[in-house]
């Protein structure tokens, strides 16, 4: 592993999570294998993207990241503190920094609490901060997400869903993070609207050196908006790299798949609608193997027997029997970045 | 009565819906005119709350409750104005002629029904017929939508399936009706995206077999570009833009359309973004004139003074433009 003076801004290793299957009383303990096994590293000012279908994982992921959940297993530092359990005083604190914004903007934001009052509390919980450094900080993140400074005495029935995720980036800058965990957050937005508020987070990434964990199902967005890219299948990485690589010469199967089924607004790529076969399983029985093996159209035995390990590249790398290690005792959980 | 030959399939002209309210109607779909072909699909584009869904249900009238709606205009489909039909009527035209499938297929199947009693008893609606005949024709619908091992799946209930199976029912029973035009709202909105491509390219498929019409509703482009013949762009309530779909891509007309198109990231090469400001207006805060006037780059004091007429664009006579500036 090559020296590096700054510790990423996120690292995350070998992260596992199982939820138990609810009323699975009898035979085997049955588990919802929701992530099992994902590393991944988020540098300063980098935009980040986990992509992937809905129950493969990413929520689970980003949960982790911010401490609504604990894991089962794996490590998770930010700026090289572990806060995988978050009881030393500064992982609690680093827990308290990863700010996470959410999908639906309807129900992210207490009813009952003014703007302002919303934006105030992580600084007062924080502390060290007056009444009039306080409010003088509200009104300086309002600005900074593009809202009236007004807007601080109204309540979140009175705007919009784009001004609301406004608001939701607001709060999460408040305690200015290094990271920021957004899980789908322009998902339930209108394109007009969706466009303001991913210009605003690439903004906000380049203008505080933020790192940007940006999760979503559009590839294209993935595309425009984030730098590398981990393609995420029923609870694990397949594949990892700079976006340009990973959109222009996927090497897994599956990010094929994905990206051939992601419509350009281009009727003369109408005739490319493609026909991946087959739906995502469950994740309480995963195929063996490559999980990906009953829909992948380019399966060989070995596919449904053994599960493929990692193989680096130069940049990132890939988790597929057609591209074998050179040498395989590379696992993700070892592999060097 | 058979419609002439030279007529479309479809014509909706001047159609609006106002919604009555305890202080007054509010308009929302206003001065709504396209024509549908025989063998065409036609996309409906617009944002939430443009009033997408509305059209799809002023034209099967499954406004509800239809006392709550104001209708104007006409909605004429074989030669038959269905605005003004009597509700009997308007039931068969419904059974035979034009079917539904929405995007919440959850809310739209029987929940307490196997999905084959409902494509059954859809398919002896209309032909009467034996059981036995039904279940065979239940089997071949499903097996015609890519559900495999239809005979087992016959006997599940809409929960036991995922939403890309329930999907493929709903297009089951709707091609049960044999109907000459299916109105799909959204029908791969809240599909990931493998199974979104799958559903639409079946939908492609199925309606080419059948020589069906498909008005195709959705606010994602993609999929507008990958199915539809022609477009129609709204946004709060107004046909904006109606043009075929290689034209409205390659070069849009009205400034919403191009502004809607500039918003749009795309997958198969990045581009940077420009994102439309403001936000859409409520239907009870509409501005004057131009519904697109506050957002509008091109906006002038005469785009303000009265609602634009949709009309061709010079050396257009195909395309239709609600705007006194379109683009060149
Ligand atoms: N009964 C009603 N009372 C008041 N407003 C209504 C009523 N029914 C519909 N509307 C309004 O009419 C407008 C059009 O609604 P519609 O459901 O057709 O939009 P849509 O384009 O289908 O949106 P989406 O993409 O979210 O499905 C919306 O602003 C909606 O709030
Ligand atoms: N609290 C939970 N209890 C049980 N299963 C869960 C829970 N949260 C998530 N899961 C399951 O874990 C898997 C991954 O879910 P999630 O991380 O939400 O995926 P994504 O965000 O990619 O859609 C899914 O199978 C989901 O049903
Ligand atoms: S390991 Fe085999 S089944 Fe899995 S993606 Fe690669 S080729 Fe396909
Ligand atoms: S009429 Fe005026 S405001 Fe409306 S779209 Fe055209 S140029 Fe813009
Ligand atoms: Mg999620
Ligand atoms: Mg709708």
């Amino acid at each position: 592993m090559k020296a590096r003076l700054v510790p990423p801004i996120l690292e995350v290793r070998d992260l596992r999570k199982f939820f138990p299957v609810p009323g699975g009383g009898f035979g085997p303990r049955q588990a919802v294998r929701a992530i099992d096994g994902v590393s991944f590293t988020v540098e300063r000012g980098q935009s980040y993207g986990l992509v992937g279908e809905s129950g493969c994982g990413k929520s689970t992921v980003a949960r982790c990241i911010v401490g609504l959940l604990t894991p089962d297993s794996g490590r998770i530092t930010v700026e090289g503190e572990a806060l995988t359990t978050g009881r030393s005083a500064r992982g609690r604190r680093l827990h308290r920094s990863v700010q996470m914004v959410f999908q639906d903007p309807f129900s992210s934001l207490n009813p009952r609490l003014a703007i302002g009052t919303t934006l105030a509390e992580p600084l007062a919980i924080a502390g060290g901060l007056s009444r009039a450094q306080i409010r003088a900080r509200v009104a300086e993140l309002l600005r900074e997400v593009g809202l009236p400074e007004n807007a601080a005495a109204k309540f979140p029935h009175e705007f919009s869903g784009g001004q609301r995720q406004r608001i939701s980036i607001a709060r999460a800058l408040a305690l200015r993070p290094p990271l920021i965990v957004a899980d789908e957050p322009v998902s339930a937005l209108d394109v007009s609207v969706q466009a303001q508020i991913l210009l605003l987070l690439d903004g906000l990434r380049i203008e505080h050196d933020l790192g940007l964990l940006f999760i979503s199902h559009d590839l294209a967005v993935v595309r425009n908006f984030c730098q590398r890219v981990a393609v995420m299948y029923l609870g694990r990485i397949v594949e990892e790299g700079p976006v340009e690589r990973v959109f222009a010469d996927p090497k897994h199967p599956y990010t094929l798949a994905l990206r051939d089924s992601s419509l350009p607004p281009d009727p003369a790529a109408r005739d490319r609608l493609a026909r991946i076969e087959g739906e995502m399983p469950s994740a309480i029985d995963p195929p063996k193997g490559c999980h990906f093996h009953p829909r992948c159209p380019r399966r060989m035995p070995i596919c449904s027997v053994e599960a493929p390990a990692w193989t680096p590249f130069a940049d990132g790398g890939v988790a597929c029997h057609l591209h074998p290690p050179p040498d395989a005792t590379v696992t993700p959980a070892n592999r060097g970045t | 009565m058979a419609a002439p030959a030279d007529q479309p399939l479809l014509r909706v002209e001047g159609l609006g819906v106002a919604v009555r309210r305890r202080a007054g109607a509010l308009p929302i779909l206003d001065d709504v005119s396209f024509d549908l072909a025989a063998d065409e699909t036609l996309a409906i584009v617009g944002e939430s709350g443009s009033g997408k869904s509305m059209l799809a249900l002023a034209i099967t009238r499954l406004l509800m409750p239809p006392e709550n709606y104001a209708v104007s205009g006409r909605v004429e489909f074989q030669g038959t104005d269905l605005v003004a039909l009597p509700a009997a009527a308007m039931r068969e035209v419904r059974g035979r002629g034009m079917a539904v499938v929405f995007q919440e297929a959850l809310n739209a199947l029987n929940p307490v029904l196997t999905v084959g009693r409902q494509i059954e008893e859809t398919v002896r609606r209309r032909d009467g017929g034996d059981a036995a005949t039904a279940r065979r024709e239940a089997i071949r619908l499903l097996d015609e939508v890519g559900i495999p091992s239809p005979e087992r799946r016959l006997g599940d209930y809409p929960h036991q399936l995922s939403g890309g199976m329930r999907q493929r029912v709903m297009i089951a029973i709707a091609l049960a009706c044999r109907p000459a035009l299916v109105i799909a709202d959204e029908p791969t909105t809240s599909l990931d995206v493998t199974i979104q491509s799958q559903v639409l390219a079946l939908l492609r498929d199925v309606r080419r077999q059948n020589g069906m019409s498909m008005i195709f509703i959705s606010h994602n482009l993609g999929a507008v570009a990958a199915i539809a013949d022609r477009v129609a762009v709204l946004y709060a309530g107004h046909v904006m833009e109606l043009a075929t779909v290689d034209e409205l891509f390659a070069a849009p007309r009205h400034p919403y359309t191009a502004a809607l198109l500039a918003a749009t990231p795309r997958v198969d090469r990045p581009e940077k973004l420009a994102a439309i400001g403001g936000a859409v207006p409520r239907f009870d805060e509409l501005p004057p004139g131009c519904r697109f006037a506050p957002r509008c780059p091109r906006a002038m004091p005469a785009c303000s003074a009265a609602v634009p007429t949709i009309r061709a664009p010079d050396g257009e006579p195909g395309r239709r433009v609600r705007c006194i500036a379109p683009l060149p």
